[in-house]
């Protein structure tokens, strides 16, 4: 059982709220949603739509084609219309009954105009009418979002879920509740989620799209003070300020602020400052397409910062992993003392997935230690890692830009300069150890055929590979270090290769070749701005290898 | 760690007073010397990270005061101070000092300005008497429109006023700016005129008079300070145990 609705209207007319609330409704009941939003750059006005994917096998993408269309205006009819399913029907926000016998009016406007609430308010007539059309009592969909609502408002919510519900006339798509019960959660929640769980205190970020839903939901955890300072640069720089005075802070950024922070991030590798960077990309170059999609950054963040020093980069792939790999980058960034970045994209950062925290099996933290008589900030160790100590407690605790001695102090000599580098680099023989405990790469599947990719574009893919006999997945997570070893082994076994990347030139691929020797000649890339489609993965590869 | 500045550079007076005024400070009992962090810009104002015997940050070009603001949220029981030049404050991040002064973090930013980036070898800055007789960029006014609680001119020749005037400035509860004016020996060797046209104002808070700033003038002194809450205070951040 699988089905998706599509929910289109202006900026500011609640389209985001609507699904994000059907897909809770439709998790509560035990079945699995994913949904995608699209939007531009309007705050009213244009046009903004959402495609709710609903279905009792697990889901991570959307579909092409829906069963239902609710139109908020008659222009998101109009647009979208051509993607109904033969049977679908639409719901259109209108108190004149329609001609066409598919099209069923439902009084939204009417009912918020009646009611004396926002227009807004009135969409939770069409959630009403979808859970008519899915088979679901509205009382149960009230149980499941009632507590988002104040007293009030929840008694226009009931009232309005009931009307709705009773619009609903013809025989429905026969979806029971289930025992079961799912959460849903974007890649942004998530990983503010496992900053919360982390410990994080501080969050210095200044605005912008798609990272800042996760700024949001750090806000909103209420246990994250998040400061907004005059721009990027001055972010990075409070952020790294504060990590050295003991507390554990992050900045989050997209492309753009990150080429600002460039500097920064060599200095935090520099003076050994643990940093993490949540960067979630939209398309490029320069502003580009700022609300869609992009996977145009990999290399950027693999090169970001001048001079030579170690780092992680990890992208995870969906809201699952932004969990528990933002956990992991808390981890290595505070352990190893060195820079990490958790590369996402918008259409990670802002669907909605599934979501469930599992257990990490490794426990962020400052990683700090006692004061003690003749400590050095950057003492010269086994492993490469220096004790970090925060200053106000005795010793003399430094951190700098300039290269320097085990005290931090300035030095130019070549002997120390030598030692330096190496101790920095001395860390990254135990992190990669670390890293290839957790998967940075993995299998999905067991076809002969095998699609490489990164970040977001899991959900298609792993959705597509029930269409696809023959064809597995190679997620590659950790970026830097790079699993090169695991990479080279599973692309020799496999007969036939294909990068899949949302980008346009492949730059996953020109990673592996450079770590691997292997040239992935077979591509598919998709850049402008939005995400692939299971069907559209499996049809370009039928068509190629008919 | 041997000092590198030029030979009778007056970056020398500036280090004795910090020096004196935070072992002062700290004999007094008004901090604590384990608590002192000094963050630096880069270049001859950045040397002085090498020569203080206190916890400190060598910084970015123009990134002392958000690398300092950091560490006073990170934690507001330490006493945060910024070595700057006017390269990095006037310049490339005069930014953060517009911010800084409106948001109010506790910190003191003592600014060595001698008109030039010396260290790259004596390009003038904003604050240069210039060749092409610019006009010169004048710190002060800004600070005082863009709220700092805290603002300040001093010379390197008046050690007296200099150290009570840094010295209060560590002790003000907010954001305080003090303008170093000195000369460049190497660069800009202009101490006889600094010397002729310095004009004291001190206690005058030229607030309402923004005419006198624009005066040619070195005009030098505290020319406001005000009590208001803190960055930290807003934000309700909490100082660390130690």
């Amino acid at each position: 059982m699988k089905r998706s609705i599509l929910i289109g209207g202006e900026a500011g007319r609640g389209v985001d709220r609507t699904a994000a609330l059907i897909a809770e409704i439709f998790s509560d009941c035990g079945y699995f949603c994913f949904v995608y939003r699209d939007y531009g750059s309007f705050i009213k006005g244009g046009h903004n739509f959402s495609v709710v994917t609903i279905s009792s096998e697990p889901v991570f993408s959307h579909e092409d084609e829906f069963d239902l269309i609710i139109a908020l205006d008659n222009s998101a009819l109009e647009k979208h219309v051509e993607s109904l399913k033969p049977s679908g029907k639409v719901f259109l926000n209108s108190d004149e009954k329609q001609s066409a016998e598919n099209v069923i009016s439902v009084a939204a406007d009417g009912f918020a105009a009646d009611k004396k609430v926002g227009r807004s308010f009135g969409n939770n007539i069409f959630i009403g009418a979808v859970l008519g059309c899915f088979g679901l009592d509205w009382r149960r969909g009230f149980k499941a979002i009632g507590g988002r609502f104040s007293a009030g408002d929840a008694a226009v919510v009931k009232e309005a879920l009931r009307l709705g519900h009773e619009t609903w006339r013809g025989e429905s798509f026969g979806f029971e509740p289930k025992s079961q019960k799912l959460k849903i959660s974007t890649g942004n929640q998530a990983a503010a989620k496992a900053c919360v769980e982390a410990g994080l205190d501080l969050c210095f970020a200044y605005p912008i799209t798609p990272a800042t839903g996760f700024v949001d939901a750090l806000s909103q955890s209420g246990k994250v003070t998040v400061h907004q300072p005059e721009d990027e640069i001055a972010a990075v720089n409070q952020t790294l300020g504060a990590v050295f005075s003991g507390a554990m802070a992050a900045t989050a950024t997209s492309g753009e602020g990150a080429a600002l922070m460039a500097e920064s991030f060599s200095l935090a590798a520099m003076a050994e400052i643990p940093f993490v960077l949540y960067w979630a990309s939209r398309l490029g170059p320069s502003t580009g397409v700022p609300t869609y999609s992009g996977q145009g950054d990999l290399k950027f963040a693999l090169n970001i910062g001048h001079g030579e020093f170690p780092r992680v980069v990890v992208a995870p792939g969906d809201a699952n992993e932004s969990y528990s790999r933002t956990m992991e980058a808390f981890y290595f960034a505070y352990k190893y003392r060195l820079p990490v970045v958790i590369l996402t994209d918008k259409n990670l950062a802002e669907s909605y997935y599934n979501f469930e925290a599992l257990p990490s099996l490794l426990r962020p933290g400052k990683f700090l230690v006692k004061p003690k008589a003749g400590y050095k900030s950057y003492a010269f160790t086994e492993n490469g890692i220096s004790p970090r100590l925060a200053p106000g407690q005795g010793p003399i605790v430094r951190a700098t830009s300039y290269e320097h001695d085990e005290c931090g102090l300035t030095v130019e000599d070549p002997e120390t300069i030598e030692a330096m580098s190496e101790k920095r680099w001395r860390k990254a023989k135990f992190l990669e150890k670390e890293i290839a405990k957790l998967h940075p790469c993995r299998l999905y599947g067991k076809g002969k055929n095998l699609i490489v990719g990164w970040g977001s574009t899991k959900g298609a893919v792993i959705d597509a590979l029930k269409r696809l006999p023959g064809y597995s997945f190679l997620q590659i997570s950790y970026v830097a270090p790079f699993p090169a070893r695991e990479v080279e082994k599973i692309i020799s076994k496999a007969k036939r290769t294909i990068l899949l990347e949302n980008n346009s030139t492949g730059l996953l691929g020109r990673i592996i070749r450079e770590e691997t020797g292997i040239e992935i000649k077979e591509k598919l890339l998709k850049n402008n701005g939005r995400p692939f489609t299971a069907e559209e993965i499996a049809k370009r590869l039928q068509n190629r290898y008919a | 760690m041997p000092i590198t500045w030029c030979p009778g550079c007056p970056n020398n007076v500036i280090l004795y007073v910090l020096k004196s005024v935070l072992k002062e400070l700290v004999d007094a009992k008004k901090i604590r010397k384990q608590d002192i962090v000094v963050v630096t810009d880069i270049g001859c104002a950045g040397k002085i990270y090498d020569y203080l015997e206190v916890n400190a940050f060598y910084g970015l070009h123009g990134r002392a005061i958000p690398i300092a603001t950091g560490i006073k949220m990170g934690n507001p029981g330490l006493t945060v101070i910024a070595v700057a030049g006017d390269g990095g404050t006037y310049g490339e991040g005069l930014n953060h000092l517009v911010s800084s002064s409106r948001l109010n973090p506790d910190i003191t930013v003592i600014v060595i300005n001698n008109g030039v980036l010396a260290l790259t070898k004596g390009q003038p800055t904003s604050t240069h008497p210039s060749i092409g007789g610019e006009p010169i960029f004048d710190p002060v006014p800004l600070a005082l429109a863009s709220q700092a609680s805290f603002v300040s001119r001093e010379t390197a020749f008046d050690l007296r006023d200099l150290q009570s005037t840094v010295k209060a400035a560590i002790m003000h509860k907010g954001f305080s700016l003090v303008d170093i004016f000195e000369p460049c020996l190497s660069y800009n060797n202009d101490g006889e005129r600094m010397k002729r046209d310095t004009e004291r104002v001190c206690g005058k808070d030229i607030q309402s008079d923004f005419e006198e700033s624009l005066r040619p003038k070195i005009r030098t002194g505290v020319f406001r300070k005000m009590s208001r809450p803190t960055l930290e205070q807003k934000l309700r951040l909490s100082k660390k145990k130690s």
